[in-house]
């Protein structure tokens, strides 16, 4: 495919996305070798992008004002949205936890020995963003038994969502560590999606011990929890040893918070890859398997194309909870 | 070469990020009729067309830290996308019969009250239509048809070597045109063009 240490031809086909996955993946990984292969190809992407570029024409005058709407739709305008999300699951949990009786609270949860280690744990993964955000340590050691881990959660809760609403867009720039098996920073403002997420998922928790029945959240906080993941995943499924350089997923998630996404499987071609396999569950169940929350679950998702790229999304996609 | 990345890239990305709504419409104006003009071009349908124009934007604003301006200027990199949506359009719709005729058709035909044609525009189609025939099918069976090499190499019942070579040497040409007319600069920005 490779001719004397050379793409040759296949530059041509490999610039405008007119290869197999597996030669786009042999050419990526020569031109990452080969500045005279890589100059040629950046020359004749740049030459598609002209006639991409020419092809320029007006649309119905009232496509702009659908697209805006659906846009804003789709993500507000503004910064406040993800925390006033994760206030709503905060206080939806703070509720189911004051319905819990003390026997209950040492029930165990997943892989917790008691509701009240659960609520340990998610003190601390809230600790660590609240501290990134400036705020001081706890002032009570919330694994001590005489502490009430409720009342101490849910003012650190309180304390991150006020900061944020004080400080607004500098502060939700800032990097802070996201919680989960892998030391990743991002800016505050994807931290407090990952916040909403864990707490609704431990609300989820929570729930099946009282023997209530599952809530699904807001459209929105779906949305947001599945871009969120997605643009994490790349990465993830190279830590994994997962990754498949130069493909993509085609992920069609239905019902409240769905829409079809283009997933890259690599952090070398996050937006671009050619599509191998198609991915199709209601968007809340993603939700779920990215907490972990599916294991053994059957059928999880219906599957084309590829099988063995779609399983490894779904086994990397299954890591990507706070547990 | 181009310089990266575009001062007013960088601008408008940490715009969208922030979630500025103007900035968002500053966007859809700009690069709104170059994301529809290829969608179109690709699925020659109205609708599906604006559909794509609908995902590509609603995508960018979602996530448009997903953008990387030191890779490809703004314009470039919606047309990619949009392109791919369109692959992914047309190859869910594709007949052999509509394969058969655009193995014949001449260069892509817009439309003659099209205003946004600028001269930029306009140098970059006619170097299109200046390619040998043989050269222009295979480039708007891939560019356009989302044809791989080894489907164009069939539809035009050639060697799939020959296919892959045609596709090298047809982009070298129209670069090479444009060049020569004085292309160096980023007219992936309409303003510039």
């Amino acid at each position: 495919m490779i001719n004397d240490g050379h793409a040759d031809d296949l530059v041509g086909p490999y610039a405008i996305g007119a290869c197999s996955p597996a030669e786009a993946r042999a050419v990526a990984g020569h031109a990452d070798r080969c500045p005279t292969c890589a100059a040629e190809i950046a020359e004749l992407e740049r030459t598609a992008e002209w006639i991409g570029m020419s092809a320029a024409r007006a649309p119905a005058p009232e496509l702009r004002s659908r697209v805006l709407s659906a846009a804003l739709a789709a993500r507000p305008a503004g910064h406040q949205q993800a925390a006033e999300l994760y206030q709503v699951q905060v206080a939806e949990l703070d509720r189911l936890l004051g319905e819990l009786s003390l026997p209950q609270w040492q029930l165990p949860s997943g892989p917790h020995r008691s509701l009240r280690g659960l609520m340990v744990h998610l003190h601390a993964n809230d600790e660590a963003v609240a501290t990134a955000a400036g705020l001081g340590p706890a002032p009570v050691d919330v694994r001590s038994p005489a502490t009430d881990v409720r009342l101490s959660w849910r003012r650190q809760a309180g304390a991150l969502i006020e900061v944020v609403g004080r400080q607004g867009a500098g502060l939700l720039d800032r990097q802070v560590p996201l919680a989960g098996r892998r030391a990743i920073r991002r800016p505050l403002r994807e931290a407090l999606i990952q916040r909403g997420f864990e707490t609704w998922i431990h609300a989820e928790d929570v729930r099946r011990v009282l023997d209530l029945p599952p809530q699904r959240p807001s459209a929105r906080q779906i949305a947001d929890i599945v871009d969120f993941a997605l643009r994490l995943l790349p990465a993830a499924m190279e830590s994994a040893g997962r990754a498949h350089p130069a493909e993509a997923i085609r992920l069609a998630l239905t019902g409240a918070g769905g829409g079809v996404r283009l997933v890259g499987l690599s952090p070398q071609s996050p937006a671009a890859g050619v599509v191998v396999a198609e991915v199709s569950l209601p968007a809340e169940r993603f939700c779920r398997l990215l907490a972990g929350r599916l294991a053994g679950a059957p059928a999880i998702a219906e599957i084309g194309g590829d099988p063995e790229a779609a399983a490894d999304f779904l086994t990397v996609a299954a890591t990507m909870g706070c547990d | 070469m181009r310089a990266l990345p575009v001062d007013n890239d960088v601008r408008l990305r940490e715009a969208l990020i922030a979630g500025s709504e103007q900035d968002l419409a500053e966007v859809y104006d700009t690069y709104g009729p170059v994301v529809y003009g290829v969608a179109m071009q690709m699925t020659k349908d109205a609708g599906a067309a604006e559909d794509i124009v609908q995902e590509v934007l609603v995508d960018l604003w979602r996530r448009p830290e997903r953008f990387d301006p030191h890779r490809a200027p703004l314009g470039g990199w919606l047309c990619m996308i949009a392109r791919r949506r369109g692959i992914d359009w047309v190859r869910h719709h594709r007949t052999q019969e509509n394969i058969r005729a655009a193995a014949v058709a001449p260069a892509p035909n817009q439309v003659e009250e099209d205003v946004l044609a600028s001269t930029a525009y306009r140098q970059v189609r006619q170097a299109v239509a200046d390619l040998p025939t043989t050269h222009r099918q295979a480039i708007l069976l891939a560019y356009y048809h989302g044809l791989t090499y080894r489907e164009v190499a069939q539809a035009l019942a050639i060697p799939e070597g020959t296919a892959k070579w045609r596709l090298r040497s047809a982009l070298h040409r129209i670069g090479e045109q444009l060049r020569a007319e004085g292309f160096e600069d980023d007219v992936t920005h309409p303003a510039q063009a």
